[in-house]
């Protein structure tokens, strides 16, 4: 085994069971012995057990009990190993059930010899032994015999035990596979003893026998490589560790839960105790949790009503700033109207019983005698009047605070609140409020808010009043400057105008003059009737023009938009004729009321009309658009110009901004100026074509019925429109 | 070519009561509303004159007038405006304008001074058309009838002549003669005064 070990051995001639025991270990059986039994060659062989012919006591393996049997060694395959599995096979144990089993160490040759000399009943040999001896002459023929002998076709020698596999070589696992081959061929060419002889336990080599049944002997012997394990407590905790360490873990959780268990009890018990102790005292706790809860749900009940109390506080602001909103935004009111409508808001709202509001003399600040007190707008019981301002002498309150000044009156029970109004940081007006005293309470803090938003309210109104007042006097001043300028500016544009018709009839009167020089019969009516038109022509341009420098005070009236339309075209037709440029306007058969300062708007359409003009190339179209929107006019005038450059649309309507090298770049300013002091805005489009100007008017119901002036104006204006139609 | 008033005008009535005034005086018009229209009939040699009005779309009156001064630098333009400035009146009579005479103007002063540009105008189409006969005589002489001419209105005696051109006295006496039927005189004194007319008399 050393030498396998130690791989020095390539091959191994041995007997089956070590065969097996290799082929287990990976090597690999390469060829059996063959022996030759009277011309039959057998790669079997087999035991036999053997008395003395004469015995006639042992006949069967079962006959061998209580008698002495020998074997030559315990360790021997095909001796006792063939046999121990017969007598297993046939429920004797040898150990146990022979007189004597021993064993000789020896050569089998020396049991026979025990057997002849009854030295020992029988003995177990190898198979064909006694042939072999008896042929040798060693032994005389049938003196032995094989005791349950077994036949089997093809094995001739007597025997008792299976056949089993002959020797055999094999190679070991580390043999080299081409060597293994080489040996194995020349092995089974090696050439054969010759067949002649009856008996040869050695004939040749021949092909791997089977070795089951060595295994299963090997097996039922428990002989290696079928050798049981040895039952070691290491080799029991190797296999079953897994097992044991979870059987270990078990007992021991049961062992805890146990011990846990049995202390719960305990505590259960004790708990039991106590449980009986607190049973009594919690009946007390009860009644005292009882009052202590009825303490806390008055305390939120109190809490709860506050809530309350402060929710409809909230809501009532909230009311009154909704009414306070819906005033300031009430379009259709005036300044006025709304000051009273929201003094009436905070007299209810605050609960007292009347509210004035006074002027704050500017004259002599600081003095509060009632005779330095107005009274301009009051809501409630005008009866309080006289009681109000009798306390406000006795109040004095501080016109330059800006704090809710409170003034009590014990002897007529009666309340004074005031705030003053502030303009630009000065004291303007006394807001004040008047009230039982014992029915109101100090005003809330949001309620004060409210009071200040009302009277910052109030001041802004009065401030923008004022800002309001100054625009439209400067409106009204920089108007009538703008009106005269342009009408200077119209003039110098008209004198072309005017000197034509005037030439023209200075001609045809001074060629009449000369042919009635030469012949006083001469036909002159010709002339004279064409001198008169163009006379004619003159005066309507002047006419026109005086009734646009006629400055009116600004004033709000309705006039026939499309009439002013065409006043306006009138006079820039020639204008626009000189251009090329064609002007459209409404037709004059539909009437479109509007309202606001008549003379204004012509001025502003005038303007814009200028401007389309100077603006367009020859042969372009200049249109004016009046549409009707609801309770409103739109005034678009189109031109079909160069448009405005987008970087100049913002400051377009700048003052003294001109893209002309003429004019001061007034126009533009004014006519915003004119158009947002009716209420409406002046803008300008790029559009396709050019760029359009668009403003609204409101509407009205009725224009002013025609006066004579008017009558007049627009005969004339029919006249002139004849007169150009008849020179163009 | 009958002398003819052009009067260049948009405006009809002006146009019309224009033609009506001059018609008056027997002074024959025609009628242009604006300036390209009138440039296209324009010619140099016209007699007459022209009256634009400054004022007018597309052509104005002071583009028209370089325009005529290109075509006929002599052809007498009055410039009448309704507003007139002194930087444009200036401008006008720098470029050659007759006058430049303001609306509403005074009708009797219009007259004059159309009539006085057309006789002006006349004058010098007259005199440039004598000018040029003249010169077509002169043209006639020969080098030698020429430099015999020369002597001779320098007041150079025949001999002195003949001794300075070395010919001799009869032939100077020829080439006078030739010159002289040439020139259409028959006395010195006559050559003198046609030589002066032409320009030919040498400076002093």
């Amino acid at each position: 085994m050393n030498a396998v070990e130690k791989q020095q051995l390539q091959f191994i001639i041995t007997s089956p069971n070590h065969i097996v025991n290799y082929v287990s270990k990976g090597a690999k059986s390469i060829a059996t012995l063959q022996s030759a039994y009277h011309n039959h060659p057998s790669q079997f062989f087999s035991a036999s057990v053997i008395t003395k012919a004469d015995n006639h006591f042992i006949n069967s393996l079962s006959d061998l009990r209580n008698n002495s049997v020998a074997a030559s060694s315990p360790f021997e395959f095909g001796g006792y190993q063939m046999m121990l599995r017969e007598f297993i096979r046939s429920g004797i144990t040898p150990e146990k059930d022979f007189f004597e089993l021993l064993f000789t160490n020896g050569s089998q040759t020396r049991i026979i010899n025990a057997v002849l000399h009854d030295e020992i009943d029988a003995g177990i040999i190898r198979s064909g032994l006694i042939e072999e001896m008896t042929q040798s002459g060693l032994l005389s023929p049938n003196t032995l015999k094989v005791i349950s002998p077994k036949s089997r076709s093809g094995f001739p020698l007597k025997h008792s035990s299976a056949l089993y596999a002959q020797w055999g070589i094999i190679n070991l696992p580390y043999t080299d596979v081409g060597l293994s081959r080489e040996v194995a061929a020349k092995l089974f060419t090696m050439p054969k003893s010759p067949l002649e002889l009856p008996y040869q336990s050695h004939y040749g080599w021949h092909f791997p026998a089977d070795l089951d049944t060595v295994r299963g002997l090997l097996r039922a012997l428990k002989l290696p490589p079928y050798t049981p394990h040895k039952i070691s407590l290491m080799a029991l905790w190797e296999e079953y560790a897994f097992e044991a360490s979870t059987v270990l873990v078990l007992i021991l959780v049961l062992t805890l839960s146990i011990a846990h268990v049995s202390r719960v009890n305990r505590k259960l018990a004790l708990s039991k105790q106590e449980l009986a102790k607190h049973r009594n005292n919690l009946g007390q706790e009860v009644i005292q949790q009882t009052q202590e809860l009825s303490l806390v749900n008055q305390i939120l009940e109190e809490d709860i009503r506050a809530r309350e109390a402060v929710e409809a506080t909230l809501r009532r602001s909230r009311e009154a700033l909704q009414g306070f909103y819906e005033i300031s935004i009430d379009y259709h009111a005036s300044y006025t109207e709304k000051v009273d409508k929201l003094i009436k808001l905070a007299c209810i709202h605050f609960q007292m019983d009347a509210t004035f509001l006074y002027n704050i003399s500017t004259a002599e600040p600081g003095i509060t005698g009632t005779e330095h007190l107005l009274l301009q707008s009051f809501y409630g019981d005008k009866s309080y009047e006289n009681e109000t301002l009798y306390n406000l002498k006795l109040a004095n309150f501080e016109p330059n605070s800006t704090q809710i000044q409170n003034h009590e009156n014990i002897h007529s029970n009666k309340r004074l609140q005031s705030i003053t109004i502030q303009v630009n940081e000065q004291p303007n007006r006394f807001l004040i409020f008047i009230g039982e005293r014992t029915k109101h309470t100090e005003l809330t803090d949001v309620d004060q808010e409210l009071l200040r938003l009302m009277t910052q309210w109030i001041a802004s109104g009065i401030e923008r009043q004022a800002i309001e007042e100054e625009r439209e006097n400067y409106r009204a001043q920089v108007g009538k400057i703008t009106r005269l300028f342009t009408a200077g500016e119209l003039a110098t544009g008209l004198a072309h105008e005017i000197n034509q018709p005037l030439t023209a009839a200075a001609n045809y009167i001074s060629g009449s003059l000369i042919r009635l020089k030469e012949d006083s019969s001469a036909n002159i009516e010709v002339g004279l009737t064409r001198s008169l038109d163009s006379l004619n022509l003159a005066s309507n341009i002047i006419k026109r023009l005086r009734e646009f420098v006629q400055t009116g005070i600004p004033q709000h009236q309705t006039f026939d938009l499309n009439v002013s339309i065409n006043r306006v075209l009138d006079i820039l037709m020639t204008e626009a004729h000189r251009q090329r440029i064609e002007l459209k306007a409404p037709s004059l058969s539909t009437e479109q009321c509007v309202m606001g300062d008549k003379i204004q708007i012509e001025q502003v359409i005038l303007n814009l009309v200028r401007n389309a003009i100077e603006a367009s190339t020859v042969g372009g179209i200049v249109s004016i658009e009046v549409t009707h929107l609801a309770h409103k006019v739109k005034v678009n005038v189109i031109d079909m110009g160069t448009g405005v450059d987008e970087t100049e649309i913002q400051s377009i309507f700048d003052a003294f901004h001109s893209s002309k090298t003429e004019g001061m770049g007034l126009g533009l300013a004014i006519c915003r100026s004119i158009i947002e002091a009716h209420h409406s805005t002046l803008q300008i489009q790029n559009n396709d074509l050019g760029c359009q100007f668009t403003f609204t008017l409101p509407q009205a119901k009725l224009c002013t019925p025609m006066t004579d002036q008017n009558i007049q104006t627009s005969s004339a204006k029919q006249d002139s429109l004849s007169e150009k139609s008849k020179v163009n | 070519m009958k002398t003819c008033v052009y009067i260049v005008d948009d405006d009809k009535q002006v146009r019309e009561s224009l033609e009506w005034l001059l018609e008056s005086i027997q002074l024959p018009t025609k009628l242009f509303e604006n300036g390209q229209d009138f440039l296209d009939n324009f010619s140099a040699g016209l007699p007459g004159c022209v009256i634009l009005d400054v004022r007018m779309p597309g052509m104005n009156g002071m583009d028209l007038h370089k325009s005529i001064k290109a075509i006929d630098e002599h052809f007498p333009v009055i410039i009448v405006t309704g507003h007139a400035d002194v930087p444009m009146a200036l401008r006008a009579m720098k470029e050659g304008a007759f006058d430049f005479i303001e609306k509403p103007y005074n009708d009797q002063h219009l007259l004059e001074r159309i009539q006085v540009a057309i006789h002006q105008y006349d004058d010098l189409q007259k005199k440039q058309s004598k000018g040029q006969a003249l010169n077509s005589l002169f043209n006639q002489l020969s080098k030698r009838e020429e430099q015999v001419l020369s002597e001779v209105l320098q007041g150079v005696p025949n001999k002195l002549i003949a001794k300075n051109l070395c010919i001799s006295i009869k032939t100077v006496e020829a080439h006078r003669s030739n010159l002289m039927t040439k020139l259409e005189v028959k006395t010195i004194t006559e050559l003198v005064r046609l030589s002066i007319e032409a320009g030919r008399c040498p400076n002093r």
